[in-house]
């Protein structure tokens, strides 16, 4: 245990490393929140109601889901595809550590840096811009989005490290994970609210893992979830996790062997 | 005590051919060519607790690809591995704890941190006790000539400084069998020297069982007693340095220097004549003939100085290679 809690501690160090360039990074989240909250905020100076949100509803689901996106989508398992392709990978499997543990030590590094940084600046905007926003006060809720909010960061690892195995088999990681990403941004709600598309599509949507990375936490916050939604989105975020799971170990296994060509 | 034992090794890689050109390469998308290439054919050798052996052989001979299966990250093809009496590629804890495999161009060090941070990390991953800790990492150090900048983030220390922390790293937990895999490569003359005595004092120190792959000569010339050669694959000596010397350098050089002025022709009549830049004469000679060879000169002409020399290692190593492929 001890020693992921040494990679947790180098993973912080690291990005502490290059001051500016965090600092610009946070600058960057800043601003992108500036503008998608402007251009929404505009467009409810025409009419009350947007595709069946209200304005403040609308606003907090923007700032809420910036937020939660920038927690969730921050990962350092894009790592682990150049660490393959340049044959780093050796170092770790040379030393007595366990490769998934590892990871997830850096990817927890990853998110709680995030994750303060993130809360910090939110927490900020609301002091100044004071928008109207739909505070969550309800402790059940709020627990409740909690653990949703960590799931989704598990759900998160497991796609983004299948997407990085890519790397036992291809040098072109890049695209593939750019390609991806859009998708998952969009499938996961961070365009827009998922339950603005018709019910079918929605329902469908509602199958696929991304659903349960942005869309289905910041539901839970806004408390516009039943309990019999409450119990389908869980069991759907459950069942996936173990599905990938499952899945990323058969990968990593198969790519290792391609890795060390043919073990066992 | 036996260390490592090979036996029988051998590592195939299935490799997809494919000519140049772009109509090629659409073509491979459909058919592609698959070539199995034998990067360790058939390798058997014993090596010994404590010893400390040179591999060579030209690039792509398999030294890397053996020392890869050694060290348990690659899977071999067939034959069997015993290294402390450990199957490397289970890789089991116990055995990773033991050993350690050093790649000179393949880094652990955090880029943008200290060494230190690493070493740290490398405490805990191989669970040494703080007091061990600090006395090894003062050993290493001081060895290596380090200690002060192990404050330093990596970035900012220069290739040979960085070597020299890479082996801190993968030495922190005293590993008893440590396959170094070009320690030496890119570094200057003086760092090549400092990385070697360092090596010999490691081996003599901690009793560490080595070995070394290296095409730099004096590598092995220096630290090796004894050799493993190897090319495309095949094993084609093991023994010590001498005994190579013996076995393959079957005539030796003899240069003169001669008072009296001497043509070309003269020389030439004598034969096995190397070269000539008066008033330097090198004949080389076959052993046997060494002997008599030198009574003769030194009868015929009034010799200023004589010299009988080995030839160079390189030059040996070069004519085992050259046998290998007629």
């Amino acid at each position: 245990m001890k020693k992921y809690l040494c990679v947790l501690k180098n993973t912080i160090l690291e990005f502490l490393a290059y001051r500016l360039n965090f600092l610009m990074w946070r600058v960057r989240a800043i601003v992108s929140i500036l503008i998608t909250y402007f251009l929404w905020k505009s467009v409810f100076m025409t009419s009350g109601t947007v595709l069946g949100y209200s304005e403040n509803r609308m606003l907090t689901y923007i700032i809420v889901m910036i937020t939660l996106s920038s927690i969730i989508f921050s990962t350092q398992t894009q790592r682990v595809a150049s660490e393959i392709n340049q044959g780093n990978l050796s170092n770790f499997l040379i030393r007595p550590i366990n490769f998934f543990k590892f990871n997830f030590a850096r990817e927890a590094a990853d998110k709680i840096v995030n994750c303060f940084f993130s809360l910090v600046e939110t927490f900020l905007l609301v002091l100044i811009l004071k928008p109207s926003i739909i505070i969550q006060t309800d402790v059940n809720y709020l627990l409740l989005f909690l653990t949703a909010v960590i799931l989704s960061s598990i759900l998160y690892f497991e796609i983004s490290m299948i997407l990085s195995f890519i790397g036992f088999w291809s040098h072109e990681i890049w695209a593939p994970r750019f390609l991806f990403f859009i998708l998952v941004s969009f499938l996961s709600g961070t365009y827009f609210p998922l339950d603005i598309f018709p019910g079918i599509i929605y329902n469908f949507l509602k199958l696929l893992p991304f659903t349960y990375l942005i869309f289905f936490p910041l539901k839970i916050y806004l408390g516009e979830v039943n309990f019999w939604q409450l119990w389908y989105g869980f069991f759907t975020t459950m069942f996936w996790i173990i599905y990938l799971l499952i899945f990323m170990v058969f990968l990593w296994k198969k790519g290792l062997k391609a890795y060390t060509s043919e073990g066992r | 005590m036996t260390a490592i034992k090979v036996a029988n090794l051998q590592k195939y890689f299935h490799i997809y051919k494919r000519q140049g050109g772009i109509f090629s390469a659409l073509r491979s998308l459909f058919n592609r060519k698959k070539v199995d290439v034998k990067a360790v054919d058939n390798i058997s050798f014993e090596i010994a607790q404590g010893e400390l052996v040179g591999f060579i052989g030209p690039n792509g001979a398999g030294k890397t690809t053996t020392l890869k299966c050694l060290s348990g990250l690659l899977y071999p093809s067939s034959g069997t591995i015993s290294v402390l009496g450990f199957t490397p590629f289970d890789r089991k804890t116990d055995y990773l704890k033991k050993i350690s495999l050093v790649m000179g161009q393949k880094n652990q060090l955090y880029w943008d941190l200290p060494a230190m941070d690493t070493f740290k990390l490398n405490k805990e991953i191989y669970e040494i006790g703080d007091s061990e800790f600090a006395e090894t990492l003062k050993q290493l150090t001081s060895l290596l000539d380090v200690a002060d900048l192990v404050d330093v983030p990596t970035r900012q220390l220069s290739l040979g400084q960085r070597m020299k922390m890479e082996l801190v790293a993968s030495l922190i937990h005293k590993p008893k069998v440590l396959f170094l895999d070009e320690p030496t490569i890119g570094l200057d003359v003086v760092m090549q020297k400092a990385m070697r005595d360092f090596i010999a004092d490691y081996n003599k120190k901690f009793a560490a069982t080595v070995i070394l792959t290296s095409h730099y000569m004096d590598d092995v010339k220096k630290l090796c007693k004894r050799l493993i050669i190897i090319d495309r694959g095949k094993l084609i000596y093991d023994g010590t340095l001498d005994k190579l010397v013996e076995k393959y350098a079957d005539s030796k050089f003899i240069s003169v220097e001669v008072q009296n002025r001497i043509t070309e022709e003269a020389l030439n009549q004598l034969g096995f004549l190397h070269s000539f830049e008066p008033p330097k004469a090198v004949f080389n000679v076959p052993r046997n003939k060494v002997n008599k060879f030198v009574s003769i000169i030194l009868n015929k002409f009034k010799v200023e100085d004589l010299i009988i020399q080995e030839p160079e290692i390189e030059e040996i190593i070069r004519t085992v290679f050259n046998r290998g492929k007629s």
